[in-house]
């Protein structure tokens, strides 16, 4: 058995991780421009193409993977903690397919033209939808093949009117575009979409951030935590809330990535001692810095191309996700 | 759609058994026929086309006899991709389906080469006689595409004028062309830009500008990111037509980084229906262009006259 390493400790690597990949995340890219040029270039007041390149294009793509990758981690590790089961994810759960299916219906319909902030509120009223539904469809139980069962059926019913509404528009490029709403990608993406959407997310992470207590009293059983005190109406509220306003805000300017909120705190949980409240801030850190990662590999891989995040995360994150099934299955009785 | 082939063969055979009764007439009323109408209709001249590519529609309009056109494309009609959209309104159009043109009997069907092969395969099967046509990619392509097409419609001197008319325009527009060559940039939505061997790359070299996705190695349409675009500094931005509803596709043209560029560089629309399709109608692109260029000029003119001081940082770049 291998010790844990001390909690502070972890938190600083993974700090440390995200920082790096951060800064690579800015030195990546089509345009080669030197490393000191680059930073350089990062804080120069002046308006040169170098300049523009560094804080137009790559400082928001390297902010929103931060960001996104820190909301999937956080949101996944916050619905296992409150459903007390292994496999709830955000794209699992249909929560990203119906965050699409709301930004979809802005985009398209050219309502964001007319008023930006709907992308991510209809993305975010599309998340919380799913949360509601798949509650309501696997009831209160949560086990594990309810729940699952409910978010294929929210999922699949979110995609197909995701791909009715681009097939309608009279738009000849919209009905290929389900590939970025399916599978994530940050290209091209501007400032605008950091302040259309880290707003929400933030506001999101300090709904989670709050029920990491209640989390690890739920551990003990939901009357055990009744008992101790917590509001579960509340706690269910704030996850609800919280889950729905940051992965709407990340799916309406990077569409769905999906596996991140399941693997990040699978892999992390042994090395935080299994307290639900630990495994939050952890997972953020985590998920940060596999989906800046991934950004980079991107670009690496096929730099002209714009494969999709969704491409690398399913090939980890599938593999990985049969294996859990199989350790599930192993675990039953 | 094998029945119908099997009741047009038994047809044939029936119209063919009546011929043979009728020999001796039907060949002496052909001889005379012959003698009355040889210098004005010649047998193997195609009667009843239907083109399937808005490229040999066009051509077909500028080439035949309206009644010898027996149905064009549905994007002939369409303003946004057709040149010629309005005359194209007085034809019948098809959705390029095996079914519906080989009920039109036409003796001549014209293709582009990206056309279904199983249509053109069941056409062949059919035996209509089918003419494969590849889009022009050169101005060299526009003069072989149309004598091509002049011979199968027996107007090769339509054909052969025509290409007179658009040499004598384009000879017309290069003999002003300036010593400064203008660095400029086709744009177009899903960031593709067009590179070397490229029907839009001759029409930006004939009005006298260099084109920066041929002198970044790009060849043929293809993707140019948006970094690439910023770091080449374009002094023309060359945009294609606005698709109208909302995509993804076209967010790109909303980036702060492509508004900053456009607003130290000119920005041009040309219609991209004079692009898809090399005709004689590609010198208005080639003419849209040279206006473009001249604007440029005449800008830099009137900052060099305001601000002598600005010359010598520019020509550093």
């Amino acid at each position: 058995m291998t010790t844990t390493p001390s909690y502070p400790l972890l938190i600083s690597w993974l700090a440390t991780l995200v920082v790096l990949l951060f800064i690579a995340s800015l030195l990546v890219g089509p345009a080669g421009i030197g490393i000191w040029t680059s930073l350089a270039a990062l804080f120069s007041g002046e308006e040169d193409v170098a300049s523009i390149v560094m804080q137009e294009i790559r400082l928001p793509r390297a902010i929103l993977g931060a960001a996104i990758g820190a909301t999937l981690g956080l949101s996944g590790a916050a619905l296992q903690g409150y459903l007390r089961n292994p496999l709830a994810e955000p794209g699992l759960l249909g929560i990203s397919a119906t965050a699409s299916l709301g930004a979809v219906i802005a985009i398209y319909t050219g309502l964001s033209a007319a008023f930006p902030l709907a992308l991510p509120l209809m993305a975010l009223t599309g998340a919380v939808i799913a949360v509601f539904l798949v509650r309501l469809l696997a009831g209160g139980s949560a086990a594990t093949i309810t729940l699952i069962l409910a978010g294929v059926a929210v999922t699949s019913f979110a995609g197909a009117l995701t791909s009715l509404v681009l097939n309608l528009s009279p738009n000849p490029f919209a009905a290929v575009e389900i590939v970025f709403w399916m599978l994530g990608s940050l290209k091209d993406r501007s400032m605008t979409h950091v302040w259309l959407s880290v707003p929400f997310m933030l506001i999101g992470w300090a709904m989670l951030a709050q029920v990491g207590r209640a989390l690890d009293a739920l551990t003990l059983g939901e009357a055990a935590a009744a008992s101790l005190g917590f509001r579960l109406a509340g706690v269910q509220t704030l996850v609800v809330l919280g889950t729905a306003s940051s992965v709407g805000a990340a799916t309406a300017v990077a569409g769905s990535i999906g596996f991140v909120g399941l693997i990040v705190p699978h892999v992390l949980r042994p090395l935080v001692g299994a307290h639900p409240s630990r495994l939050l801030a952890a997972s953020a850190l985590g998920g940060a810095a596999v989906v800046l990662a991934a950004d980079i590999a991107v670009r690496v891989i096929a730099p002209e191309r714009d494969l999709k995040l969704g491409v690398l995360t399913a090939l980890v994150g599938a593999p990985f996700f049969l294996w859990l099934i199989f350790q599930t299955r192993r675990e039953l009785p | 759609m094998a029945s119908l082939a099997e009741q047009r063969l038994k047809l044939d055979t029936k119209k063919e058994q009546h011929l043979v009764r009728h020999l001796p007439i039907v060949l002496s009323i052909a001889a005379l026929a012959l003698l009355a109408v040889v210098p004005t209709v010649s047998a193997d001249k195609p009667q009843r086309i239907v083109s399937l590519n808005l490229c040999t529609d066009q051509l077909l309009m500028m080439l035949a006899e309206p009644q010898r056109i027996a149905a064009l494309s549905y994007l002939a009609q369409d303003e946004g991709s057709s040149v010629m959209y309005e005359e194209a309104r007085k034809f019948r159009v098809t959705h390029a389906q095996a079914e519906e043109i080989f009920v039109l009997e036409p003796d001549l069907v014209l293709v582009g080469t990206f056309n279904a092969a199983s249509t053109v395969a069941i056409l062949k099967r059919l035996g209509k006689r089918v003419e494969q046509f590849s889009p022009a990619q050169s101005f060299a392509d526009i003069r072989v595409n149309l004598q091509r097409l002049g011979d199968l419609l027996g107007e090769r001197e339509k054909a052969d004028a025509l290409i007179r008319e658009f040499d004598l325009e384009l000879e017309r527009v290069r003999r002003e062309q300036l010593t400064r060559k203008p660095r400029a940039a086709f744009y177009y939505s899903n960031n593709y830009t067009a590179g070397d061997a490229t029907l839009a790359n001759e029409i930006l070299q004939a009005s006298g500008m260099r084109n920066i996705g041929a002198e970044l190695g790009l060849s043929q349409t293809t993707k140019l990111p948006l970094e690439l675009l910023v770091m080449a500094n374009p002094e023309l931005i060359i945009r294609d037509r606005d698709f109208g509803p909302p995509a993804r596709a076209q967010e790109v043209f909303e980036h702060p980084a492509l508004a900053f560029l456009q607003g130290r560089s000119n920005q041009t629309q040309v219609a991209d229906k004079f692009m898809i399709c090399g005709a004689p109608f590609t010198i208005n692109a080639v003419k849209r262009l040279v206006a473009a260029r001249k604007q440029i000029e005449r800008a830099k003119a009137a900052q060099l006259e305001a601000n002598p001081q600005t010359d010598v940082v520019a020509a550093a770049q």
